[in-house]
């Protein structure tokens, strides 16, 4: 209690500091400082106003003998007057100090005073020349019927402004000065969040000056985003585009600040995450290679520092995607770009990859996927230009796109003929654990097709059963496999389970057996709902219903 | 219905006298109830809105008691709270104990954040909008004055409308007032931004406000029956503008028309300079008179046929001079686009 009064003093202190300082300059680093500010200062009313609130004025007086002071240099500041609710904290704060009973001729001089204050905070704005305000007065209006249309026109006419000085290019003097779209652009930082402002703050996001530096403030655009991802304005995706494209912090906490939504949950869902991605923009402002670059590498540095973490793998290929969607709608075609969305790939394993799986008809689906193994393959284990190249990066591309492992998955399991491709192996063995060696990798292939073959015996064998197919499963030598590998034979397990109709007589039995972590459970559920989310074009009804109930049961039990 | 039009009466009343020094004799109580009633008018004004037979009832009995400073009109009860706390926050005559009373009783707190009918939220937005109205002048530049005169010729609207009908004797006397108190300048700018309100976007002024020509006619009338506001618009208001209203209202450039060929035929040639100059100080200057010529032939072309077809007559019946200097006519035509 006692640590609280003392950080509040000191608190309290500063910002009356603070406050002086704010008035006695009017420059643009005053204006600068006060905006930076404004949220802290609006945060200290609040917690002003709780303590207030339970005292009467003179017991206030006591213990805050300045606070008539802060106050009122809060009032007579406009930038905090402006900003969010702080004009209404104050106002509650004044109240508080009204004397409900006033003895002495201070105390009622201190209630005019309070009156005169709070009349001034409503009407802060006064017409400068006197004829004017007696114009208004001979008609009959008052400040409560003409603040609204004043600003409506104030916010036209300025756009009016903008919209002109972007017109005339090289008539330098129509331009609108750099200096003036600066503090145009500071100023309106405690305002964003008016709806009056809106058209302004839009005019001021798809203005393009003709200088090669950013001519807007830097707390402009961060006052902008923050109001957006706290959903407090509402602008057109131009808008928002347009904002992280000319300052990047913004686009870097607007990433993050998606990546907290998504990453939040330890359950995977695909649609709650899909929903959530669009609803962000950042699909279509990574149309802007420019912008997707960083978003890519935001997602590669938390798949590196996750250690390829599922649900972050689930969310790029989710907003991979989205973005696909999005270029679809801006009718630019993915093939023409890639290079510059992927520089980091070969461009025909970009090429390749962009495709659309879904789009492929069956029986013509192994060609396609082993020309992106074999793509996979050169870029990865290529020895001939000398030091072995970095498999991460390669691995990363493929990553982007998930669908191509549902149907390699699907493709060696529904196949008739006896040996499974050496490129669907060597795909889903790099898939799950890119960091092998070759020659680890090799071994694995063995052993992926030794289970595959297995499991297929076991399908056409006639007779299926649980206990079959975990003891398929499990390696003869009885040691146990690495986690990666274990995920790609649950995958298989699971795939088999859900579409055959053989596995469907099994499934409950066969996932009661293996999950018996709740790692596992989660792991399945996540690969349930992907199933469900991405693969319509691999089940029929019959297998998705199944899907459907199992991932019901399984949630219910985590 | 009728306890209702009471009631509005009474309000408006109230509200009348909230400016003067009556509100002394206010007590807490009377402060609270007032506020009481303006809540109840306005969710008679939200009940009503679009009820067109009761609203006319009650705007017909409004002005009647209260005045111009009470209720004038029924879309004023939705906003009757605000200016009551308004008026009594700025009142000095407010008896103390009322005084007190007023500040919690018009900001009560977070509990009424959510509340639509109490004045909190909307006295709150008010501050806010008046800040922002007061860093975005301090920027200066042409707005601050562009977006003032649009707003005073909306309101200026605004009030013609209230007048109602077509009747213009109250507009008359509505603009005779403003004409008088002033400033004059002021009054003749946002004169012409009035008359120019709907020219912008013609097409949805036909749709939404097809009435909308009633408030336009009724300035114009008087403008065009004030010879000395008219004479005065003609020559404060830059031509180009001017140019502009008259080509949207063809009596106004007639009048213009016919004031400058009077003003023409106040200057004289002088042979020592070899040029038009005035008679008398006060007396359009041969350039200007020129510049606004050429304005009107710029702004339709319309209207550079009437002031053609205007200076050729005249000319004729000068004697159809063809050399310069003895027909100020010939000389205004030969400086004026296609008048040659």
């Amino acid at each position: 209690m006692a640590q609280e009064s003392a950080d509040l003093a000191s608190d309290y202190q500063f910002w009356l500091q603070k406050l002086s300082a704010w008035e006695q300059a009017s420059s643009k680093e005053t204006q600068k400082d006060t905006c930076l500010h404004l949220s802290g200062f609006q945060e200290f009313l609040r917690q002003m106003y709780e303590i207030l609130k339970e005292m009467d004025s003179d017991a206030i007086l006591e213990r805050f003998p300045t606070i008539g002071q802060l106050l009122a240099k809060a009032c007579w500041n406009p930038l905090i007057l402006a900003y969010d609710e702080s004009q209404k904290i104050v106002i509650w704060c004044l109240c508080c100090l009204v004397n409900k009973e006033p003895r002495t001729s201070a105390e009622s001089g201190l209630n005019s005073w309070i009156r005169g204050l709070l009349s001034h905070v409503l009407s802060a704005f006064r017409f400068d020349m006197k004829e004017v305000c007696l114009f208004t007065k001979s008609l009959g209006y008052e400040s409560i019927d003409y603040y609204p249309s004043l600003l409506k026109n104030m916010v036209l006419s300025l756009v009016s402004e903008l919209r002109e000085s972007h017109l005339n290019g090289l008539n330098t003097q129509s331009r609108m000065a750099p200096e003036r779209m600066m503090s145009l652009s500071q100023v309106c930082v405690p305002l964003v969040t008016l709806p009056d402002m809106e058209p302004l703050v839009e005019a001021l996001l798809t203005y393009h000056g003709h200088e090669p530096q950013e001519v807007l403030a830097p707390e402009f655009f961060e006052a902008v985003n923050e109001a957006f991802l706290l959903e407090k304005i509402v602008l057109p995706t131009s808008s928002v585009v347009s904002l992280w494209f000319r300052h990047l912090p913004s686009l870097e906490k607007a990433t993050l600040h998606l990546f907290e939504k998504l990453f939040s949950s330890k359950i995977i869902c695909l649609r709650r995450m899909e929903c959530c991605i669009r609803e962000s923009f950042l699909p279509q402002a990574a149309c802007q290679p420019a912008i997707f670059r960083i978003v890519d590498e935001m997602f590669r540095f938390v798949l590196l520092e996750t250690d390829g973490a599922p649900e972050v793998l689930a969310a790029l290929q989710v907003f991979t995607s989205c973005l696909v969607e999005a270029l679809k709608k801006e009718k630019k075609q993915l093939t023409f770009a890639l290079r510059t969305y992927f520089p980091y790939g070969a461009p025909c394993l970009a090429a390749a990859l962009s495709q659309h799986p879904e789009a492929i008809p069956q029986g013509h689906r192994l060609q396609p996927l082993l020309h992106i193994s074999q793509l996979l393959r050169e870029a990865v284990e290529d020895c001939t230009r000398g030091c072995p190249r970095n498999p991460f990066e390669s691995w990363f591309l493929f990553v982007h796109f998930g669908g191509w492992v549902d149907l390699a998955v699907a493709e060696l399991l529904l196949r008739e003929e006896a040996e499974p491709p050496a490129g669907l192996l060597w795909l889903l063995v790099f898939y799950y654990s890119p960091q092998d060696g070759s020659q680890q990798r090799e071994q694995s292939m063995v052993e992926l097709k030794v289970l595959i073959n297995r499991l297929l015996m076991l399908l056409r064998s006639g007779s299926l059963s649980a206990t079959d197919l975990q003891e398929a499963a499990e390696s003869p030598s009885g040691d146990p496999r690495p986690p990666v590998c274990g995920q790609l034979v649950r995958r298989l397990l699971l795939s088999l389970l859900l579409w055959t109709p053989e596995g469907h007589a099994i499934v409950w039995e066969a996932v009661t057996h293996m999950a018996h972590t709740d790692a596992v459970i989660h792991e399945i559920i996540g690969f349930l709902d992907q199933t469900l989310y991405r693969s319509q074009h691999l089940c029929v009804e019959a297998s998705r219903k199944l899907a459907r109930d199992l991932l019901k049961e399984l949630q219910a039990q985590v | 219905m009728e306890p209702l039009v009471q009631q509005t009466e009474r309000f408006s009343e109230l509200l009348a006298v909230s400016c003067g020094s009556l509100v002394s004799t206010w007590d807490a109580e009377k402060v609270r109830r007032a506020l009481q009633w303006a809540r109840y008018l306005l969710h008679v004004y939200r009940r009503f809105a679009g009820r067109g037979r009761v609203r006319e009832a009650l705007e017909r009995r409004l002005p009647a008691r209260g005045g111009p400073l009470g209720l004038r009109s029924f879309a004023a009860l939705e906003s009757g709270d605000a200016r009551l706390a308004l008026r009594l926050l700025r009142n000095r005559a407010l008896a103390p104990a009322a005084a007190r009373a007023l500040p919690s009783l018009l900001f009560p707190g977070p509990a009424a954040d959510h509340r639509d009918d109490v004045p909190q939220s909307r006295l709150v937005l008010l501050a806010r909008r008046g800040s922002a109205l007061r860093l975005l002048c301090r920027l200066g530049g042409d707005a601050p004055r562009s977006a003032l005169l649009r707003t005073h010729a909306e309101l200026l609207d605004a009030r013609l409308h209230e007048l109602g009908g077509a009747d213009s004797a109250a507009a008359r006397k509505l603009l005779d007032t403003l004409w008088t108190r002033g400033p004059r300048e002021h009054v003749l700018d946002v004169t012409a931004e009035a008359l120019l309100l709907r020219e912008e976007d013609p097409e949805t002024a036909q749709i939404t406000d097809p009435a909308g020509a009633d408030e336009t006619q009724k300035l114009l009338r008087w403008l065009l029956e004030s010879p000395e506001v008219l004479a005065a618009f003609c020559r404060h208001l830059p031509a180009r503008r001017l140019a502009s209203v008259a080509g949207c209202h063809h009596a106004l450039s007639r009048a213009y028309l016919d004031l400058l060929t009077t003003w023409a035929t106040r200057l004289h040639y002088d042979l020592q300079m070899g040029a038009w100059v005035p008679t008398q100080m006060e007396d359009m200057p041969w350039e200007e008179l020129c510049l606004r010529l050429q304005s009107l032939c710029h702004a339709q072309p319309f209207l550079r046929e009437e002031v053609l077809v205007t200076l050729r007559s005249r000319k004729t019946l000068d004697g159809d001079f063809e050399v310069p200097g003895m027909s100020i006519w010939t000389d205004l035509l030969l400086a004026l686009p296609g008048g040659a």
